[in-house]
């Protein structure tokens, strides 16, 4: 009997202390909670594009956190000149940074993520981010095939009205995809110099098609080097 | 005799169980005290946000609106931390902001404690800390709590096994509790659960007083694949609110800071970004920052991972492939997701201007990144009492 009130004070005693531990709520709370952020985690992460991780396995970068820029190929600068209208095909996050970099590089420009090809004549230079992605094209309320639609007609336009193009690609790796594959074939066809960031490179598609094709190509390291190259780019 | 003698021994147990009593309740009635924040001169006037959300008067939710009105004409911008009261660096960055910022142009509204609910409790079976510590320059030592990211169930109880919110998220099966997170309950209801009041409350503030602008700032566990990021709700006819945010990222790259922006996840209903930026003219932001203390791969919930950010199980699970965000390997401290939230902040008040000029909002007193770190947490915390 005696060991019985013993044994009642010592759990009470451990069953006060867990209790100061934990701090009050429940346990399905917390697993509910967890289970709810790893849900919208995956749903928000649903409408960016993936690329085969494996795939980069044999691939050595140019550029590194010390030499951040490198061309391959001459670029001829008296090529590019201003106005330069800047637009997206497939309206990633990319063309509104590109946005902000030309305003850094103070370059003559427009901003246009939906230009159509009536919009192209009166530019000299028209710089395209190419790079899909679903909820930017959600935002914008275009379907994929209307933004390829779109991007065709632009390129006929761009073609017969002898604008230079400069094709970049500042998204990365994550930026690549068929969709934006499908883009960057259609404005790498057409482009006089392009610009990678250079992880997207896994696979050597930018730089194999640079070769065969005699296109200058910059590679860079990180997204803030695209101020530097369109500052130099454009600079008289 | 012998039930006197029982009786002498039931009081025995009943008093060890009082004491342990009285020292749980100290500890949990702790929780309850806001930690106290320096007032400056160039802090306008401080507001309940019952104001904005009447029903919220007198609750455990009622929350302080620091305002900073610069008296010159401008936009005005919204800043919210602590609407998860776990992610320590957004309640750290709000009261930097409070006891830093003098606002020049424009207003600038803060809110430090978004969801005052949370901040009464931890995460039960975490083994969490309930608050961290930091030693000022001075030497002297502030104490903020450790709180949780959902409303204190003893203020919002029970949780509904079915709940439909203002912006049509539906709570069932085991997102039955996020009917206590701030950050599912948008864009409130004014008669609804004490959550949505409270979001409500944040819904017509941005009304009421015509907010140009809004970054709810957030930290996220290891795996969250939307660290070092800020999303961003773009409505077609609000297309500029991108570009703001690249314009803002961008200036955080070169301070050397990793920075992307991203749209609005389309079925985020009810987050901050997603439902108040749909139902406001509000240009609405959220950032997230990594905080290791939030993931289940984390291990003793200690000051070396709380303040430190050092969790090697993390730097290993980056190192193996398992997670994609580049946990470095001396840890990701306190002091600098702090200062990244709040130079984050400056630089998108500097975007927002640059993007409208006639609505510009100038904030002094918060620098770059090397220059707030140099200051450290230890020179914006101010001293109590000073």
């Amino acid at each position: 009997m005696k060991m019985k009130k013993v044994m009642a004070l010592v759990l009470t005693g451990v069953m006060m202390a867990s209790v100061t531990a934990c701090g009050g709520s429940s346990t399905t709370a917390t697993t509910a909670a967890a289970t709810a952020a790893a849900t919208e985690a995956t749903t928000e992460a649903a409408g960016s594009e993936a690329y085969d991780a494996s795939a980069t396995v044999d691939f050595e970068m140019k550029t590194s956190e010390s030499n951040t820029i490198v061309t391959v190929g001459e670029i001829d600068k008296s090529l590019y000149e201003t106005p330069v209208l800047v637009t997206s095909f497939g309206q990633s996050t990319d063309a509104a940074m590109l946005d902000t970099v030309m305003k850094k590089a103070g370059v003559e420009y427009a901003y246009n993520a939906t230009a159509t090809a009536d919009d192209v004549a009166g530019y000299k230079t028209v710089v395209i981010a190419v790079g899909a992605s679903s909820k930017g094209l959600g935002a914008a309320g275009i379907s994929e095939s209307e933004e390829m639609a779109r991007a065709e007609k632009f390129m006929e336009a761009v073609k017969a009205n002898d604008v230079e193009v400069v094709c970049c690609h500042i998204g990365g790796s994550s930026r690549r995809g068929s969709l934006s594959d499908d883009f960057a074939d259609m404005v790498m066809e057409v482009a006089s110099y392009i610009v990678l960031k250079e992880d997207a490179n896994f696979d050597y598609k930018f730089t194999k098609f640079a070769e065969s094709n005699n296109v200058p190509i910059t590679l860079i390291y990180a997204t803030k080097d695209t101020v530097s190259v369109f500052t130099d780019l454009f600079a008289k | 005799m012998a039930n006197v003698k029982y009786l002498w021994k039931n009081a025995i147990v009943l008093a060890v169980a009082a004491v342990f009593a009285i020292m749980a309740s100290k500890d949990f009635l702790a929780m309850h005290v806001d930690e106290p924040i320096v007032e400056t001169e160039y802090l306008t006037e401080i507001r309940m946000l019952s104001e904005y959300s009447e029903n919220l008067a007198g609750s455990a939710l009622d929350t302080e609106v620091y305002v900073f009105d610069s008296g010159v004409e401008g936009g005005t911008m919204l800043i919210l931390g602590g609407t998860h009261p776990n992610e320590t660096a957004g309640l750290l960055a709000a009261i930097g902001m409070i006891e830093n910022m003098n606002v020049t142009q424009g207003r600038v509204f803060v809110i430090p404690w978004t969801n005052k609910g949370g901040f009464t409790h931890t995460s039960p079976l975490d083994g969490m800390q309930d608050f961290v510590s930091l030693t000022l320059d001075d030497g002297s030592v502030r104490t903020f709590r450790v709180g949780n990211r959902l409303t204190n169930p003893i203020y919002q109880w029970p949780d509904r096994i079915y709940y439909e919110g203002s912006s049509g998220r539906q709570l069932e099966g085991t997102e039955t509790p996020e009917i206590r997170n701030a950050n599912r309950m948008y864009y409130g209801n004014k008669d609804g659960v004490l959550t949505e009041q409270l979001c409500y409350g944040i819904y017509n503030l941005i009304n009421t007083e015509s907010v140009n602008f809004c970054m709810d700032m957030h930290e996220g566990s290891p795996e969250f694949l939307f660290l070092d990021c800020t999303m961003v709700n773009s409505r077609v006819d609000n297309a500029a609110a991108m570009s703001i945010a690249s314009d803002m990222s961008l200036s955080m790259m070169l301070d050397g800071l990793d920075m992307r922006a991203e749209y609005s996840g389309v079925t985020s209903y009810g987050l901050s970004h997603r439902s108040l930026g749909d139902n406001t003219d509000c240009m609405m932001y959220l950032m997230e920052t990594y905080n290791p203390s939030m993931g289940p791969l984390h291990g003793k919930m200690d000051d070396d991972l709380l303040i430190n950010g050092n969790e090697p199980n993390y730097y290993q699970a980056n190192k193996d492939g398992y997670i994609y965000f580049e946990v470095p390997e001396d840890g990701y401290t306190l002091e600098s997701r702090t200062m990244r939230q709040m130079v984050c902040l400056k630089y998108l008040a500097d975007a927002y201007s640059g993007y409208y000029p006639d609505k510009a909002v100038t904030i002094e007193g918060v620098y770059d990144y090397a220059t707030m770190m140099d200051i450290g947490l230890g020179g914006v915390l101010k001293p109590i009492n000073n």
